[in-house]
């Protein structure tokens, strides 16, 4: 079978010269590997996109028979960049890659990006707007990326129920409140789900109030007078938006453009914050009359604030050192972006082309009255600033607007609390660039020496009694030490050396996510305790009445178990999809409880996590409390029925003397299991809105993957082992009991 | 007594554990349109095949699972190879640490490999090992060797004395007893053993999203959660690339479902 599929996967693969993984012959001899963005690539969701890039790669692999690319597209894009910076710290980038232009300081600083400008001629890169070259250039003139296409962010409206578009935040609210009541749609809608357009689709309402974020040499200052002010007011109105009605709640899950997009095309909304590109969807997600109703202006501003809008964009960087792949790499490129098909793939995406001969030479752009008033709103744009601590404030500032709009936090607090993180980070990116004197530590091997004794020594007394008993342990010693005993004291080192354990505990952060840890474990437990013991009883009590489908009820909560951890993640997500393409929701609404933010209200994201959780998770002790159940003697049944006892006798003195040592050993399984959840979590809610659903496991692996902090992730995992050692004891203490060994 | 509260309630339990799976379903066979009709529809109207011919020829799907097959496929045969023979001597053979051992696989079996990631993602890194299926590969046979120890150990102890004394005194070595006797008699616990593997690798995901970089690498929960990003609005494409994932392990779990049960328990209780 497996042989079969792989014949057919390379047969289909190799007629093609563009696959899903690959562009250009497979037998290629120079192979680079490109790290590409989704939505820009012929993998795109929208089949224009994908068939402009899909004819644009054919061509080149058609040119370069010597040159094959292995490409992977990064749809998530904090992943994408987290990828990138584990890959840059290991040594082991992409040759190119496709990178959001606000992460060129973190690369630059490394020194990892390759000047582009041995094989990229002057007069072309004259062609480009002028602030993507000067953005992407050091002192001495060495660019360092193609600037693919730009954008701009604007306010989407309908005339239809919005007459004149609002021009300040009052405006906004009262047209949006009134909307939002009389027709019961949203009135206003935006990104304030935990990702970075929360953060810069709205910079342009603090710039236009003159706010920074940052001064002259990177240091932030948005916390500071007059600019805390300004960011304040900022926060305010968006806590308002919620208050007064004109935006539900479900903002707090808006974390990708096209949600925003969907809600439009449903007809469920009547002002969206949005950029340039989702025009297009809109034209090719309405009926022509509807779609003729949508209309664009400038960002709604404070009183007495001028107009701004962010412009970002998608930058072509080269990574390979090697002269010859850098040169290969560079062409590659530049053949993407040359002037006919830069072009197309603007005409494609609805992005705007960085290139000033393309909106001068295709009528598409010069003719298109939608181009022209991007192009002046273009003027008062601006980039977000290319300093390495700004991922580092927009994460900061994306939690402070969650939990300002939340309302788990005032305004104030918010933004003092986002502006201490932000100069805490800033203070460790200036103390990291100073060259550290590494110490030679003994310790640093001590884990591994520690561990080859142990295994050594139990292996040594092993042979000792009997030479060939050691022989048949050691493959299972030696892996069993090198990966998991070896990890479980290096884990300790790191935290150690680090000195982040006692910190921890005072870190704020760190208590909140316990709480919810907490919550998590404990509602899951007992519930899924309950639940497996009543399923249990009920399977137990209908066969012993030889009722019908006990079986197909076994293998039907069986199944849930069976069911991947991502994909009942994902299932889930489904099942919970605050739209009306929702069923849950549906049925809720039907019963008059709904329809509820499932997954963008705090306090709800965590009960549908524990759904989730739990639904997957009684299976385990249906199945453990079943065969305990089983073991109770069929006469003590008997006598009960005789006696006439009830339910509650039979359960107290009938079965659980019987069942009492599995329950207890359930609960101990079920904590552990619990306790270290990921896989569920990570597709189904990612740990948000804000931080309200990061159990322990996401909040480890945040630290350590994505604030590339491992000694502070360490120090959480030290937590995680020292809980999951201790309940393992319990539970083989338990164990140990009923077994003879 | 009477039965049919019975039934109702076994009913009802089993729809609450069904219904979702089938909500799945119902919506990959649906339109991109009709994922939005309302009120929805349990039974597609006009139902399509389409998704899952997207997902099987348009994305990467396809490697998912191949690269799904072949890790599961290579890390469940490792495991076992490993596993057996320090089983088979932890059952047959009686020496000093034998109980320590014992314990300490136990223990260690219930550790999340979540809790190890950062060190284990540093040392394949060292060993140069990232973005390769064989690091993964590795990785996931020490996570599994413990508690396949336990168990293999379990069904080796059920095997009859009277036949390996039957073998001792043929003068049969060590080597010969495990493959003429042991292994025949405890086959039944070997392929449960091998299923549960089987099940635990194809679901896989911490390990996975830490070890590999590349698409084309990628087993298929990882598939599915950069998928999920990819095609976030696309609810009926989602949901047959999902389908497509869940086949394997529902075939597999309806063939076989008193192993899955019998590996359920194995562990925790002997019954």
């Amino acid at each position: 079978m497996p042989d079969l599929a792989s014949a057919i996967l390379i047969a289909v693969a190799a007629e093609s010269l563009v696959t899903p993984v690959r562009i250009g012959r497979p037998d290629a001899p120079t192979t680079l590997t490109v790290w590409a963005q989704q939505d820009y690539s012929h993998l795109a969701a929208r089949p224009a996109i994908a068939d402009t890039f899909t004819a644009i790669f054919e061509e080149w692999a058609r040119t370069r028979p010597d040159v094959q690319l292995r490409l992977s597209v990064m749809p998530a894009l904090e992943l994408h960049k987290a990828k990138l910076q584990l890959a840059a710290q290991a040594g082991r980038l992409p040759d190119i890659a496709s990178i959001d232009s606000f992460w060129m300081p973190l690369f630059l600083a490394g020194g990892y990006l390759q000047p582009l400008n041995d094989d990229w001629p002057e007069e072309d890169r004259r062609d480009f707007l002028p602030f993507t070259i000067s953005t992407l250039s050091d002192a001495s003139g060495r660019v360092f990326g193609l600037w693919h296409e730009t954008d701009c962010r604007v306010l989407f409206y309908r005339r239809d129920l919005v007459p004149t578009p609002p021009r300040t935040w009052d405006e906004l609210i009262d047209v949006a409140s009134r909307v939002a009541r009389e027709r019961h749609i949203a009135g206003y809608l935006y990104n304030a789900g935990r990702w970075e357009a929360t953060v810069f689709d709205h910079l342009a309402m603090f710039w236009g109030q003159g706010g920074e974020l940052v001064d002259g040499e990177g240091r932030p200052i948005f916390g500071e007078p007059p600019h805390r002010e300004r960011m304040l007011r900022l926060f305010e109105f968006l806590r308002e938006t919620v208050r007064s009605g004109a935006s539900p709640t479900s903002v707090l899950a808006s974390n990708d453009y096209q949600q925003l997009t969907a809600a439009a095309t449903a007809g469920d909304v009547a002002m969206f914050l949005g950029g340039n590109w989702q025009l297009n969807d809109l034209r090719a997600g309405l009926r022509a009359e509807d779609f003729a109703n949508w209309e664009i202006a400038p960002i709604p501003q404070a009183n007495g604030a001028t107009p701004s809008t962010g412009t970002g964009g998608w930058v072509w960087v080269v990574f390979t050192r090697d002269r010859e792949r850098r040169r290969a790499a560079v062409e590659f490129i530049r053949d993407v972006e040359r002037r006919d098909h830069a072009a197309r793939i603007s005409m494609a995406t609805g992005h705007l082309p960085a290139r000033r001969s393309v909106y001068r030479d295709y009528p598409f752009f010069s003719r298109d009255r939608w181009y022209q008033r991007f192009g002046e709103m273009l003027r008062y744009g601006r980039a977000r600033p290319l300093v390495a601590v700004y991922p580092a404030i927009s994460q900061a500032l994306q939690i402070a607007i969650g939990d300002v709009i939340s309302g788990a936090q005032a305004p104030d607090a918010a933004v003092d609390r986002a502006f201490d993180a932000a100069r805490a980070e800033h203070a460790r990116l200036t103390a990291a660039n100073l060259p550290r004197a590494r110490r030679p530590s003994a310790v640093a091997r001590a884990p591994a020496i520690g561990v080859a004794i142990l295994a050594l020594f139990v292996l040594w007394r092993v042979a000792r009694e009997n030479r060939q008993l050691a022989v048949w342990l050691m493959p299972a010693v030696a892996l069993v030490a090198t990966l998991l005993l070896y990890p479980m004291l290096e884990l300790v080192r790191i935290a150690a050396d680090g000195r982040t354990i006692a910190a921890l505990l005072l870190d704020p952060q760190f208590r909140a996510m316990l709480a919810v840890t907490l919550v998590f474990v404990a509602a899951s437990v007992t519930m899924q305790l309950g639940l497996g013991l009543g399923f249990a009883w009920l399977i137990d009590a209908a066969h012993r009445r030889r009722a019908a489908g006990t079986l197909a009820a076994r293998v039907a909560v069986v199944s849930a178990w069976v069911m991947p951890g991502v994909l009942a993640g994902v299932m889930w997500k489904i099942l919970l999809i605050e739209n009306r393409a929702g069923i849950i929701n549906y049925y809720l609404s039907r019963v008059g409880a709904g329809p509820l933010p499932l997954l963008s209200s705090a306090r709800l994201a965590l009960v549908s996590v524990v759904a989730a959780n739990i639904w997957r998770g009684c299976a385990f002790s249906m199945v453990l409390q079943h065969a305990g159940l089983q073991r109770v003697p069929r006469e003590r049944h008997e006598a009960a029925d005789l006696e006439g006892a009830s339910a509650w006798q039979r359960l107290r003195w009938v079965m659980l003397p019987e069942i009492a040592p599995v329950v207890a050993l359930n609960a101990v399984l079920i904590t552990i299991a619990t306790f270290n959840t990921f896989d569920l979590i990570m597709p189904l809610t990612g740990g948000g809105p804000a931080r309200s659903t990061e159990v322990i496991s996401l909040f480890m692996y945040r630290l350590a993957f994505f604030d590339l902090d491992p000694s502070k992730a360490a120090a959480v995992a030290v937590v995680m082992l020292a809980v999951n050692l201790s309940l393992a004891w319990v539970a083989v203490r338990l164990m140990w009991r009923r077994e003879s060994v | 007594m009477r039965r049919w509260p019975f039934v109702a309630a076994l009913a009802a339990v089993a729809a609450a554990f069904v219904a979702p799976q089938l909500w799945l379903l119902s919506l990959s066979l649906k339109s991109k349109a009709a994922v939005y009709e309302f009120p929805p529809r349990w039974i597609p109207s006009h139902p399509t095949a389409a998704n899952y011919w997207f997902a099987l020829t348009s994305t990467q799907v396809p490697w998912y699972l191949w690269n799904s097959v072949v890790v599961a496929l290579v890390a469940t045969a490792t495991t076992m190879a490993i596993a057996t023979p320090a089983a088979y001597v932890l059952s047959r053979e009686r020496f000093r640490d034998r109980a320590r051992l014992l314990a300490a696989m136990l223990v260690v079996q219930m550790l999340s490999p979540v809790v190890l990631l950062v060190p284990i993602y540093r040392l394949v890194e060292r060993a140069s090992l990232v973005d390769t299926r064989s690091g993964l590969v590795l990785v996931y046979a020490a996570m599994q060797v413990p508690f396949t120890t336990w168990v293999l150990k379990n069904f080796f102890d059920a095997v009859p004395r009277a036949l390996f004394e039957a073998a001792l005194v043929d003068g049969a070595s060590r080597v010969r007893t495990l493959f003429s006797i042991a292994l025949p008699v405890a086959s039944p616990g070997l392929a449960a053993a091998a299923i549960f593997n089987l099940a635990a690798y194809w679901s896989e995901f911490s390990l996975a999203l830490v070890l590999l970089d590349s698409q084309e690498r990628f087993t298929m929960p990882l598939g599915l959660f950069s998928f999920q990003s990819a095609y976030e609005t696309d609810w009926q494409l989602l949901a047959a690339a999902s389908f497509i994932g869940l086949v394997p392990v529902m075939i597999a779990f309806v063939l076989l479902q008193r192993f899955f049960v019998a590996g359920l328990t194995a562990g925790a209780v002997k019954g």
